[in-house]
Order: structure tokens, then C-alpha cells, then sequence
């Protein structure tokens, strides 16, 4: 099939790989948490790997700035941030700032959906079937 | 307490959707380059080489074939809709997440960054997903990082994973009880392309000090401020005010006349006047929705439990038949479902049944359920109104109380906008993080995509008339 907007690619996996193990502390090897045995590095893992050292030796880290207004800092955000020369100021945003999709099947059968916000919120949304408030078909009672 | 603001529930949801969409189209000049990066190794996700039967317009013959082919029409909806002269790049995987029998995460996705006073920002200081930012500036901000992080769940309809409710990977709609992948795509992608504040709506606190351009279009209509005007604590009680939290951008404000139902269903308490007042309303799925001029009628509730409480599962005594005889009967939610609540009610008479929710929080939600035995309205009020009604009907007599009500629309507002029509968006109480603030009220008729629940009558639409997505992003820049 053809999408006119779209390409599909596949991740620079390798590319990322071979990039990012100079860490200080050595070579980062990762376990499957199932058979013990070594894996390849996710997409995800190398995305972080290359993010760290490209923030480390091309941008300059600092701490997250505080504004000079009334409002205070979120602090429980823990994202970095990047300044760019042109001024422009970029916030690489972490897993808690994902948006994620929770399904929930009732006793009928039904399934309500909700969004909720980051991974720690979700576990605790799979945990709850109380939560369909927003499911407009739902046969609660 | 007495809400002052028009209720709203989805009692028109019939209205014209099928109608607008021969209209629905992306401008003709659009156009965007999204760029899907396969994030899954050889063998899985997308390279499942599963053998599977095309199905409603996906013609992919594998697994994974048929899940990069509904990835691709979810972007492709967007890249038509969107001009950038930057790609989007989105990192993309199908793997396993966490799930039981009976619940999954299907799936999450989101900006992997935002970016702040680049070059031609329109405002400054102010926090723009990146997709935004590099379509602003023209160029690629953060050339090694993509836009979007998005990845869904592999095991999904498998046997302890939301056994036996998979994606479907059709593009054709036809989802049936199956959950619908593109559409579930275009929702999550639309988070990413900035339909979301990242301001903390517990705290009230903003993104590492600066506001999200998001903020600078939520108005709270009771103190009549913008978010980006007001203090921590000020927003996080806007986020808390159900139904009284409105996007003001233009692009939006000018499609909601053709995208939104007229008729916004209410309570209207007359007399007396310590109660008088309009009270927020969720609408049932049963018996014949709100009309004008409506139901009026006195109020007397049920009572056949300890408390005061009357949940009318049973056939009502002849004190309660006799109290709620010609009149709009109040009874509790609990135990048995609404519509046989609102069977006995009418059973005895009544001519409208008020449901009071037995759990605190708000906006009331719609009543489910099905008898088409049910002839009389009902709607469910929140707890806090149900007690405020109960202590007016305190003084009440056998057959009589004083408190005189309407069940009825308002035929000059749209359901899921505000008197200006300025769409509200969901500020439930108590917050609910991730739904509250970044989605549309769920009032909204006919549904919308970016609503909390992914509802099952949405079309593949993100313009208007038929959605209001793509003009909340024009607001903000695209």
C-alpha cells in the first residue's frame, strides 16, 4: 500500500549502538529480564544512550531553569534541558510525560476507554475498573 | 451547590455526523511528510510475519504488514492535514505492555520534546511540542531526536491481555466490538502534534517554569482569566471548575457552529429560590432524550433505604407511588442499573427521574442502560446537587414539597460549548491526570476525537465540520 505523506524507515538502531557506549563508566549491556540472557539494545535504550551523550559533549547541561516569576518550578519534572544558538531552548521530555490509552472491559463486556499520563499512572489505572466516567455507553449502575 | 452554567450530556448524538462527512476535507494546499521510524527488531511488532487476511482496505499480508499499513493511514491523515515544510518523524514500535484478562495499556505516545523561543515563536517564553516548533521555524530543531514517541501493544486480544478484544487493523471503520487502531492512532498522534498542555494540573505549576502555548487559549469562565494570567493555585482549581474551563482560539470558535449539535440538556430548579438555579446534568442512554419545552414538575424523592436513601430497585411502596405520582421522582444510584430505576418510577407514576450519584466528583456522567419500555426522561445530577435538592425537599409533605423543576434543552447552545459557544474542555473533579485539561469536554455532541474516551460512533475525521482537532492545532500555529 502507498501513503502519499508518509515514509516508513527503520530505527538507526545500529547507528545509536555504536554511538553511544563510550560511557564512562564503560560498555552498558542490557538483560532480558525473562531468560537472563544479554539482548540487543531497544530503540528506546539507544534514543536515551545517544540523547545522554549528545547532551553531554555537544549542548550545554544545566539545571532546569527557574523562572523569574511568581510560579514556582515544577521539580517533579525531570527532563533535560538544551540551549541552542539560535536562543531557542529545548526540554527532552521523559516517559511521564507520555500520553497513554487504557482500556477497561466490564462485566457486560463493554470496553471504556481513558488517557492518562505517564507509565506510573497507567499501572495504577489498570488496577482500577472504577474509572469509565467518561465511557458514555457504559451500563454501570 | 447550584451549578449556574448549561449542563450538557450526549442525548443529540445522532445529530448529522454521517452528513458532514461528505463535506469533511483537509485544505486542498496541505501537506506534511511524516516519517515512521520502525523501532522493532527482525521477527516482531511491526515485522511479525504472522500470516494474516487483508481486512477492510488493508491489503498487508503479515501481521506486521497490517499494522505499519494502520500506522501509515493514521499518519497519512495527518500529513495531509498539516502543512510543514519540516518532517515528523515518529519513533514507532508494537510490543508488549502491561495488561490483565480484563485491562491493557494500549498503547502511549507523545512529543519527545518541546521547544521554547526559537526563531519566530509566536509567543515567547512559552512551550511548543517540537513537531510545532520545527514547522514554526522551518526547519529541524533537533535533527538526532524524533518528534514523536509512540508504541502499542503486541499482545493486545490475546489470551490475559484484554483476552479477546484485539486492535482491528482494518481502515475501513468497521471495528466493530474490536478497538479501532487508526482511530486510536489519530487521537495519540494528535497529543503529540500539541493537543495537550504540559502545565501540571494538580499544582497548577508550569513546565519548568514557562507555560504551554495550550494555556494561552483556556479561559475559565467563572473568574474570566487565562490560564497563562493566572497563579498555580488558581489554575489548579480551574482544572478542577467541570464545564466552566473554554478553548478561545479563533480557528476553533469558528468551527464549532457546523461541528456541534444544538441543544444543551439541563435541570432547571424554578422555586424555591434557595435552590433555584440550573444544575449540570448527564443525560440516559434510555427512554426518550430532552426536549423543549420539556418536562416540569414538582420533585419528591423515594425513599425505601436507611438514610433517606431510595434506590428504587424494587417496585415502590405505595407511600413512595403515591408521593411520586405525577411528578419527577429522585431516587439514588446503587445497586440495581438506571433503567430499572427509572422502570419503577414510571411504574408509579412519575413523569421524570433524577438520578443522584452516590460517589463525589463532576461533571455528572450519562446514564447507561437499555428498556425500550422506558418513556419517561431521566438524567444523574452529582452528589453535591442531589444533597442540596434533598435538604430543600426536607419540609416536604406526603404528597408535596414546593420544589418545582424543569427537564428540558436549551435550544441556543451547543452541547459541548459554552453560551458563547467556546467548546469547554474536560475539567472533571477530582482531576484525573492525563484526561483532564489536554482533551474536550465530554459533553461534546457529536463526539469528538479528542475526548478522554475513544467513543465508538468516531469517524477517521480531524477537521471540521465533522472534528474540531486540527483547528485547536491552527489555533496554536499549525
Amino acid at each position: 500500500m502507498t501513503f502519499e505523506h508518509v515514509r516508513v524507515v527503520n530505527a538507526p538502531i545500529a547507528a545509536s549502538s555504536a554511538a553511544a557506549p563510550a560511557q564512562s563508566q564503560g560498555l552498558r549491556a542490557y538483560i532480558d529480564q525473562n531468560s537472563k540472557r544479554l539482548r540487543e539494545q531497544t530503540p528506546d535504550e539507544a534514543h536515551q544512550v545517544a540523547t545522554e551523550r549528545r547532551v553531554r559533549m555537544q549542548v550545554s547541561r544545566v539545571p532546569m531553569a527557574r523562572s523569574a516569576s511568581a510560579n514556582a518550578v515544577d521539580d517533579s519534572v525531570g527532563p533535560q534541558m538544551i540551549y541552542g544558538a539560535d536562543g531557542s531552548v529545548g526540554l527532552l521530555l521523559d516517559e511521564e510525560s507520555m500520553v497513554y490509552q487504557v482500556a477497561h472491559k466490564d462485566a457486560n463486556g463493554d470496553v471504556g476507554q481513558q488517557c492518562v499520563n505517564g507509565k506510573t499512572e497507567a499501572a495504577k489505572a489498570l488496577q482500577s475498573n472504577t474509572d469509565s466516567k467518561h465511557d458514555e455507553v457504559r451500563h454501570d449502575r | 451547590m447550584i451549578a449556574n452554567h448549561r449542563s450538557i450530556a450526549s442525548a443529540l448524538s445522532a445529530c448529522g455526523a454521517a452528513l458532514l462527512l461528505t463535506v469533511a476535507s483537509a485544505p486542498t494546499y496541505a501537506a506534511a511528510t511524516i516519517i515512521i521510524q520502525n523501532g522493532n527488531a527482525a521477527g516482531v511488532g511491526f515485522n511479525d510475519p504472522t500470516p494474516a487476511a487483508p481486512v477492510g482496505g488493508n491489503t498487508g499480508v503479515t501481521l506486521g504488514q497490517q499494522r505499519l499499513n494502520a500506522f501509515q493511514a493514521a499518519a497519512n491523515t495527518w500529513g495531509a492535514t498539516l502543512t510543514s515544510t519540516a518532517n515528523v518523524t515518529i519513533l514507532a514500535t508494537f510490543e508488549p505492555l502491561t495488561c490483565t484478562a480484563t485491562s491493557a495499556v494500549l498503547g502511549s505516545a507523545g512529543a519527545i520534546s518541546v521547544f521554547r523561543d526559537f526563531p519566530g515563536a509566536p509567543f515567547p517564553n512559552t512551550w511548543y511540542s517540537s513537531a510545532l516548533a520545527n514547522k514554526l521555524v522551518g526547519a529541524d530543531l533537533d535533527t538526532s531526536t524524533p518528534e514523536i514517541r509512540a508504541r502499542f501493544n503486541s499482545n493486545l486480544g490475546l489470551t490475559g491481555c484484554l483476552t479477546g478484544v484485539p486492535f482491528y487493523l482494518g481502515l475501513d471503520n468497521a471495528h466493530g466490538p474490536a478497538i479501532d487502531l487508526v482511530t486510536v492512532l489519530l487521537h495519540e498522534f494528535g497529543h503529540g502534534f500539541g493537543f495537550q498542555t504540559f502545565t501540571n494540573g494538580t499544582s497548577g505549576a508550569y513546565l519548568a517554569g514557562f507555560p504551554s502555548v495550550y494555556d494561552n487559549y483556556l479561559l475559565d469562565t467563572t473568574v474570566n482569566k487565562l490560564w497563562v494570567n493566572m497563579t498555580n493555585a488558581e489554575r489548579a482549581t480551574s482544572a478542577l471548575n467541570s464545564r466552566r474551563l473554554v478553548w478561545t482560539g479563533a480557528n476553533v470558535g469558528a468551527a464549532v457552529p457546523n461541528a456541534l449539535a444544538l441543544g444543551t440538556p439541563f435541570l432547571s430548579v424554578t422555586t424555591p429560590a434557595s435552590v433555584a438555579g440550573q444544575y449540570l446534568v448527564g443525560t440516559a442512554s434510555f427512554g426518550p432524550p430532552l426536549a423543549t419545552p420539556g418536562v416540569t414538575g414538582e420533585i419528591m424523592p423515594v425513599v425505601d433505604s436507611a438514610g433517606s436513601i431510595g434506590l428504587a430497585c424494587t417496585p415502590l411502596s405505595a407511600l413512595n407511588a403515591a408521593a411520586v405520582n405525577g411528578k419527577l421522582a429522585v431516587v439514588d444510584r446503587g445497586t440495581c442499573t438506571f433503567n430499572v430505576k427509572a422502570k419503577f418510577a414510571q411504574d408509579a407514576g412519575a413523569i421524570g427521574v433524577i438520578v443522584v450519584d452516590n460517589v463525589a466528583g463532576g461533571p455528572p456522567a450519562g446514564l447507561g442502560g437499555a428498556d425500550p419500555t422506558v418513556t419517561i426522561p431521566s438524567v444523574r445530577i452529582t452528589l453535591a446537587d442531589g444533597t442540596t435538592l434533598k435538604n430543600a425537599l426536607r419540609t416536604r409533605s406526603r404528597l408535596h414539597s414546593g420544589v418545582f423543576a424543569t427537564l428540558a434543552v436549551d435550544m441556543t447552545t451547543r452541547s459541548g460549548a459554552d453560551g458563547a459557544g467556546r467548546p469547554m474542555v474536560f475539567t472533571p473533579n477530582p482531576f484525573q491526570s492525563g484526561s483532564s485539561v489536554s482533551h474536550w469536554d465530554t459533553s461534546a455532541t457529536p463526539n469528538l476525537l479528542m475526548e478522554p474516551a475513544i467513543n465508538v460512533d468516531l469517524t477517521h475525521t480531524v477537521v471540521p465540520p465533522v472534528d474540531l482537532t486540527f483547528s485547536l492545532l491552527q489555533d496554536e500555529g499549525w
